[in-house]
């Protein structure tokens, strides 16, 4: 608690310094010029108790700054450091190590930062990047390049990846080639926080994995993590052409899942980073009020360690903005509706891996939807619902549900305020039904400068 | 032959002749249809490519204010059809957001929505033209160039604004595409006679009532016949909030290049 107040008293001078910075001094004129940044506050009540964690208030601070420069033309530096705290300690040391492999949130994190060169019809990037593959609005099965930080579930962050891209641009398209040299696992929850499928677990590293049958006289080990050779480097391709209305892209990763799976043998259970080929496409067109998408992805697994599927989801969005819909004081309604199937390639058949599927595998036969009200560009109201579908092949896919309406009020430019409830439905072994007890309300506050 | 006669009758025929003919003259230009009024003024003031930038002062009805500052790009390609690229600057929430436009002939415009948040650029219905833009008083519609091929175009009258004779043109949307896709059932153009230049416009919602109202001030002859204004301020008469949009710097058929308005500039920031 002390460090989370000592982050926000931290974050609250550095930002009154820069504001009050005077206008003739040409380093605050740089600084109005290539930096921007924002404090955001965010408070999580829930509704109860668990096992694992008897707190019911969550309180967390971020302090961001971007900073942004173009240099000689072509040239473009971007960094964006992050200090974050929290009251549950999801955030612990003070830095990550080089490859972000720390289990915790650390107090300062770099969370993007490249150099990028801009030459005529391409654009090469070195450093730690986000990659947004995709055209899904709720979920892209094409977009495995960066880990996520699933502390906090429905909350979950993309994790920037160190990598090298580059992008050559002929007419109405694009073909991206991204090298990831060495590997970040995604964050998982805690063991024992409200979050984690496993409270019960012996170790943090497995704590993911629900229950997963492993005998009580296993040992559990630290995970195994791909070592640092020219082997396990990661590669990543997309071309993506724009035609007659539509832009289709296609897209393959040769690469590691960043979740693990548990290899159990000899009495040692350990955690395992298993490698993937996925080949991927997606397209996006519209038609009147309607914009359509659609995106799949065959996820194959070497040596049967995993199971190998082909997620496949087809959506779309509807802009509603008749005059009926004015009448009710809005400017407009927008409906995302996405169905998600998958479809099994090849079971697991090396009976020494155990997998969950809990964080990899979330939408097995689920509808994902969002229905937005915009009442003016300073508030809007949301409900997104993901309805995960009885689904008889696997135990854990009992009917579930995940139900966020929101609300969004901007008070200024500079200040704005989201606020609502995520409520979880489902029996306890199924996906979002694992975390009933975690109903909460939200209220995140950002300040912009 | 009696000269002075003949002169006498020549010079009173010629006077009586051009008593006539002068009022017709004057005419000449109200009989100008509405249509012919609007191509004149696209072929006096349409221009290759245009770059500038844009203070937008959003004012509310107890004039609490909020600025944004947009820069903007217009092509027109060698098919004659139109590409524009708004990208915001200011403020910090809504830095780098962008909408891209590709006007089409035969099919529906592609329209990408970026925003930086998100990441990823996002091709979004077109049709949504009636839509306010990012908050200010000026739906989508009213920021693309006027389609001659999609409206009606009556001549109404004329009237003097700010002291100078204007055409009032009545626009309506001709095809079913377009009244179906508008917010508007008609609009109403004020155009300097003298410049061929729309200085005021209202707006009718499809219950024919004046919703909107604009004004162009500070106008400049930027080149040529060619004129812009300044400043343009849209008033919303019901929702009593305006709009005021301040052109900071403007460069006209500079070249802007094809490379300009892809996904990848979009995507820049």
């Amino acid at each position: 608690m002390m460090r989370f107040w000592t982050a926000w008293i931290l974050s609250i001078f550095v930002f009154l310094s820069s504001a009050s910075a005077d206008e003739e001094n040409p380093v605050s004129q740089w600084v109005k010029n290539h930096v921007k940044g924002s404090f955001r506050y965010k408070n999580f009540a829930h509704f109860y108790t668990t096992e694992a964690e008897q707190r019911t208030v969550r309180q967390e601070g971020i302090f961001r700054l971007e900073v942004d420069q173009t240099f000689q033309e072509n040239w473009r530096f971007f960094l964006v450091p992050e200090w974050k705290a929290d009251t549950a300690n999801y955030t612990a040391s003070p830095f990550q190590d080089f490859r972000d492999t720390y289990l915790r949130d650390s107090y300062f994190y770099l969370k993007e930062g490249y150099l990028k060169y801009r030459g005529d019809n391409f654009d090469v990037a070195v450093g730690k990047q986000f990659y947004t593959w995709g055209t899904g609005d709720g979920f892209n099965p094409t977009d495995n390049l960066n880990p996520r930080d699933y502390h906090d579930v429905p909350d979950r962050e993309k994790l920037g990846i160190f990598s090298f891209a580059a992008t050559y641009y002929p007419p109405d398209a694009s073909l991206t080639l991204v090298v990831i040299p060495y590997f970040t696992p995604s964050r998982l929850p805690l063991a024992h926080s409200r979050w984690s499928p496993n409270p019960n677990s012996k170790s943090s590293d497995d704590s993911a994995f629900g229950d997963l049958g492993i005998p009580d006289d296993t040992t559990a080990r630290r995970r195994e993590m791909p070592g640092k050779r020219l082997d396990k480097v990661q590669v990543g391709l997309r071309a993506k052409q724009t035609f007659s209305g539509w832009d289709v892209a296609l897209s393959y990763f040769d690469g590691y899942n960043t979740q693990p799976v548990v290899r159990v043998a000899d009495n040692v259970a350990r955690p395992r980073f298993n490698r993937m080929h996925v080949i991927g496409a997606d397209f996006t067109t519209t038609s009147g009020k309607f914009e359509y998408h659609g995106e799949w992805a065959a996820r194959l697994y070497e040596s049967g360690r995993a199971t190998s599927v082909l997620p496949i989801l087809l959506g779309g969005m509807y802009t509603m903005d008749y005059d009926w819909v004015k009448d009710l004081g809005l400017d407009q309604i927008l409906w995302n509706l996405e169905y998600v199937r998958e479809v099994t390639l090849r079971k697991k058949f090396n009976d020494q891996y155990r997998e969950s599927g809990v964080f990899d595998r979330p939408f097995q036969n689920s509808v994902l939807t969002r229905l937005t009200f915009k009442v003016d560009e300073n508030n809007e109201l949301y409900t997104s619902i993901n309805w995960n579908i009885h689904y008889h092949r696997t135990d854990h896919h009992h009917d579930n549900w995940f139900v966020q309406p929101k609300f969004m009020h901007k008070f200024s430019d500079s200040l704005k305020v989201e606020g609502g409830w995520e409520l979880f439905w489902g029996a306890q072994n199924s996906f979002w039904g694992k975390w009933k007890r975690n109903d909460r309300t939200f209220a995140k506050f950002t300040y912009f400068f | 032959m009696n000269h002075t006669h003949m002169l006498g009758f020549s010079r009173w025929g010629i006077v009586a002749a051009l008593a006539a003919f002068v009022p017709w003259l004057s005419l000449a230009g109200e009989q100008m249809t509405g249509r012919q009024i609007m191509d004149k003024q696209k072929q006096l003031h349409e221009s290759k490519d245009e770059e500038f930038r844009q203070d937008m002062l959003l004012i509310d009805r107890n004039g609490n204010t909020s600025k944004r500052e947009v820069e903007n790009f217009y092509l027109k390609t060698p098919d004659k059809l139109t590409k524009t690229m708004i990208i915001f600057l200011s403020p910090a929430d809504v830095r780098g957001t962008g909408l891209l436009t590709w006007e089409q002939k035969t099919r529906e415009d592609d329209q990408w929505l970026y925003l930086p948040a998100s990441g990823k650029e996002r091709r979004i219905a077109a049709s949504g033209k009636k839509n306010k833009f990012m908050g200010t008083d000026f739906a989508y519609e009213d920021l693309r160039p006027e389609n001659l091929e999609t409206h009606t175009y009556n001549l109404l009258g004329s009237e003097a604004v700010g002291g100078k004779d204007c055409y009032i043109v009545e626009a309506l949307p001709s095809t079913d595409q377009e009244k179906a896709e508008s917010g508007y059932a008609k609009r109403k153009f004020w155009i300097r006679k003298d410049i061929f230049l729309s200085i005021k416009k209202e707006f009718y919602n499809k219950q024919d009532q004046l919703e909107k109202a604009s004004v162009d001030e500070d106008l400049d002859n930027v080149s040529g016949s060619m004129w812009r204004s300044k400043k343009v301020t849209m008033e919303d008469l019901k929702a009593k909030h305006k709009t005021v949009l301040a052109t900071t710097e403007r460069k006209i058929d500079k070249g802007v290049p094809d490379s300009k308005f892809t996904l990848r500039e979009l995507t820049k920031k």
